[in-house]
């Protein structure tokens, strides 16, 4: 069963005008102490990448810097060819607005702490994000997340609150709400790191059918099984610079830096 | 203590009267104070712009900073000097909106630092703007945290509304006054009166008690 309402043409990875989403020389500074130091990352359509590495090393700050949420210090993103840092004179300025929520209409973001609403239930969850952000009509609006809740295996809990639902439950109905809006590509941030180990599996395999649906994902994790299996390619992000990727079995099974193979040992010894 | 008894149910009816009255200032002045200082405290708590802050704090502090019958008379006997003429109603009124936006605004500003910020953050992430997510987001947290508090300091503005008879409104200690001056027992009047008080604010404070209990969703 499919995740997502389109299915992906077969040459969609052949898309024309490049991949779908580059990061460009991306630093980020928080006043002197610089967090990401020229990031360059692109990737393709459907293409499902993992990013790893050690805990400070600017994963976060990575991903929300392609969605804006943390100005980058200079550098650019570009989805599907278009720029989403506002620059003037080269030098990277507050976007309006507006643009901003246009930017972020697009691009889905999954964080660990889930962030469901806590006053809403998880359908209502669902439904405001549609009627908030896109303007849908209540009952389409309604029906969607009906669809989606079932496609995540919530649908049994579409009128809990988010208290009343388990770590995993909640991650799986963040994770439709993300996609109600049908972004063209999802970030995830650590999203199974705050759930207890034997409910991870339900919010991962939730991620693998959307990847093998299609989506285009960017996830931040600590698992390295899912990387191994799911994720096509595997970043290697350490010290605000990205020091080796690869298609993610090669990484994960021979690194080619020490450091590499120092945190891929760290993490197996837990 | 018969006679006391028999006294204390014939003024009932001009004391029920004045309570009533009391009870309409409380609820209008908070009518007004409530949206204003929940959104004075958002935007105070929200807002980027430094020199807005200051100055909404200032607005603020100036609000609970003042007692009420200052404003009080700032308003109604201060402000007819420059053709500003409020009824005693409405002097009371606007005074204690003033004050009650400063405190409401104060208790809101609390429980908007008690939503978690993630969900601002994933309001952000979805592409929906500012006044949405004050209106369908903080608003009803904040609102529910803040409940308990808002009863409590309710049952405060109730107590102060006594203060109007300072401007002869016609509310419940303004009451028991004219009965005392008519029979001359204002021991007694001003005990039940009191009493009346005290009925009124102990229950809100017990309601606002069994809501803190209640809170969660
Ligand atoms: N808002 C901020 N202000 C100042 N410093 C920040 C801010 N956000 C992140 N940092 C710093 O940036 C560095 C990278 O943090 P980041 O959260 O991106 O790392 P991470 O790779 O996601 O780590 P983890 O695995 O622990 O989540 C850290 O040193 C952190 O202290
Ligand atoms: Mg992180």
């Amino acid at each position: 069963m499919s995740l997502l309402n389109t299915t992906p043409s077969p040459d969609a990875t052949a898309a024309p005008g490049g991949p779908l989403l580059v990061v460009d020389s991306l630093t980020k500074s928080f006043g002197d102490h610089t967090v990401l130091r020229g990031v360059d990352l692109h990737l393709d359509k459907g293409e499902v990448v993992a990013l790893i590495g050690p805990s400070g090393g600017g994963k976060s700050t990575l991903l929300r810097c392609i969605n804006q949420l943390e100005l980058p210090t200079s550098g650019q993103v570009t989805l599907d060819g278009t720029p989403l840092v506002s620059t003037r004179g080269g030098a990277v300025v507050a976007p309006s607005a507006k643009a901003l929520l246009r930017v972020r209409r697009q691009i889905g973001m999954v964080f660990q702490s889930f962030n469901l609403f806590a006053n809403m239930t998880a359908e209502q969850n669902i439904v405001f994000a549609q009627r908030a952000a896109l303007g849908t009509g209540k009952d389409e609006a309604r029906e969607r997340a009906r669809t989606l809740l079932e496609r995540v295996g919530m649908g049994h809990k579409a009128g809990s609150h988010p208290s009343q639902l388990s770590g995993g439950q909640q991650q799986r109905v963040a994770i439709a709400r993300s996609l109600a809006l049908d972004p063209r590509v999802i970030l995830f941030d650590e999203p199974t790191s705050a759930i207890d180990p034997e409910m991870r599996s339900e919010v991962l395999s939730v991620m693998r059918e959307l990847a093998e649906a299609g989506m285009t994902m960017l996830v931040s994790t600590h698992e390295m099984g899912f990387a191994k299996q799911v994720s096509d390619r595997t970043v290697f992000l350490c010290d605000g610079g990205i020091l080796e990727e690869g298609p993610s079995r090669s990484l994960l099974e021979q690194p080619t830096h020490d450091r590499t193979r120092q945190f891929l040992r760290a993490i197996a010894e837990g | 203590m018969s006679d006391f008894l028999a006294d204390s149910v014939s003024w009932l009816p001009d004391l029920l009267r004045g309570l009533g009255h009391s009870l309409w200032l409380t609820f209008v002045s908070l009518l007004l104070g409530l949206p204003l200082g929940l959104v004075l405290g958002y935007v105070t708590e929200r807002t980027t712009s430094r020199p807005l802050r200051w100055l909404l704090v200032a607005v603020i502090e100036l609000a609970r900073g003042l007692p009420a019958l200052v404003v009080l008379y700032l308003i109604y006997y201060g402000l007819p000097s420059v053709e500003v003429v409020l009824s005693a109603f409405w002097s009371i009124i606007a005074a204690f909106t003033f004050s009650n936006a400063g405190y409401v605004s104060e208790i809101v500003r609390g429980a908007i630092r008690g939503i978690p910020a993630g969900q601002l953050e994933a309001c952000q992430a979805l592409g929906i703007g500012r006044a949405r997510t004050f209106a369908s987001v903080i608003a009803p947290q904040a609102l529910r945290i803040s409940t308990p508090s808002l009863v409590g300091y309710a049952a405060i503005v109730f107590q102060s509304t006594s203060l109007a008879v300072a401007v002869a409104e016609p509310e419940l200690l303004n009451a028991a006054y004219n009965i005392g001056s008519i029979t001359f027992q204002y021991l007694q009047v001003f005990i039940v009166a009191g009493a009346l008080y005290a009925v009124v604010v102990i229950a809100a404070s017990r309601f606002a008690g069994w809501l803190a209990t209640r809170t969660q969703y």
